[in-house]
């Protein structure tokens, strides 16, 4: 009885579409050919329900579909704008990843939060290493002393305060020697973790 | 009220060209197909509302969408032949419009042969 049911109601809605649909109709030669249209749809919304009495195999849709792919072919152009757009989106998430990976890495392996990761990677698809990173610039900036929250996690854990050295002499020598230092750690796990040659790598530190 | 803004529009724009027709008429044909378009694209963007109701309606019956975005585009085909080609028979080409309602058919018969393709499949299946 559901059927039936269904079968009604699909037919009451669809006069009313046809009857909205010949409103919006433009009032020309055009009108006819629509109509034949929107016959044909009358005659499948009627015929549906038999077509499911007679054998559970057949599919209206499945068949509008295998006639549609039939006729696809004038629509190459479509389809490769559609690979490239594709193409596109995998590269875009490809380096989202990987921003987001190097990101992670750096948090846990040094002591340092990236600020702005910038990655230039071979994009041209023919080209035998596709993906490679061709450059890297990292702004840098270090971690600051507050607890780092975790988030699965409700107990705050508090960092180990490094120790305070103090050092009279030329400051800014020694400062400068430590960034080096500090560069460096970073440089190491990018190379070992992600096999990125040293000299493709630049590393802002940040103000702050 | 839009449809006095429309009509209005409409009525400058006729008064505007039977004015020129004397005097410029190459100039009349060129504000009767601006006016059209100004008209056109005003109507479209409230199309679009109606366009949505009909897709809710769509939704709400047990049959695949591909039947109703075939016919919306068959409408959408169809209004864009038939707008160029008044602008092409006002201007007095008569043999380019009905080459753009020639195409206008083409591409409406080609987006309606799946369904007929279809629907003639299945009526032989059914009988054999």
């Amino acid at each position: 009885m559901d059927f039936l049911k269904n079968w009604a109601v699909n037919i009451v809605i669809l006069t009313v579409f046809v009857a909205l649909l010949e409103i919006i109709l433009p009032s020309s030669t055009m009108k006819k050919y629509i109509r034949v249209i929107i016959g044909f749809l009358i005659i499948i919304v009627i015929i549906n329900p038999f077509i499911k009495l007679f054998d559970n195999y057949i599919k209206i849709e499945k068949e509008v579909f295998a006639n549609l792919t039939k006729g696809g072919e004038f629509d190459k152009k479509t389809k490769s704008s559609f690979i490239s757009e594709n193409n596109e989106r995998i590269l875009k998430l490809y380096k989202q990843n990987l921003k987001r990976s190097i990101e992670e890495t750096l948090r846990k392996r040094t002591k340092y939060i990236t600020e702005v990761i910038e990655i230039d990677i071979i994009e041209n698809r023919k080209k035998e290493n596709y993906g490679y990173i061709r450059e890297i610039k990292l702004l840098v900036k270090e971690k600051n002393n507050e607890p780092y929250v975790d988030k699965n996690d409700n107990h705050i854990k508090v960092n180990q305060i490094d120790e305070v050295k103090i050092s009279i002499g030329d400051s800014k020598k020694s400062n400068k020697k430590a960034d080096e230092v500090k560069l460096n750690s970073i440089l190491n796990v990018l190379t070992d973790s992600y096999s990125i040659p040293k000299e493709k790598i630049y590393i802002y530190m940040s103000d702050e | 009220m839009e449809i006095i803004q429309v009509v209005g529009i409409g009525i400058i724009a006729t008064v505007l060209a039977i004015l020129l027709k004397q005097q410029k008429p190459e100039m009349a044909i060129h504000i009767s197909i601006v006016t059209g378009l100004i008209i056109f694209l005003f109507v479209v963007t409230k199309l679009k509302y109606v366009v949505d109701f009909l897709s809710s309606l769509a939704d709400r019956i047990n049959i695949d969408f591909i039947y109703f975005s075939t016919i919306l585009k068959v409408i959408g085909i169809a209004y864009i032949a038939e707008f160029g080609a008044q602008v092409s028979r006002d201007a007095g080409e008569e043999a380019i419009a009905s080459k753009i309602e020639l195409a206008g058919k083409i591409l409406i018969m080609v987006l309606a042969i799946p369904i007929m393709t279809a629907l003639i499949d299945l009526i032989v299946k059914i009988m054999s």
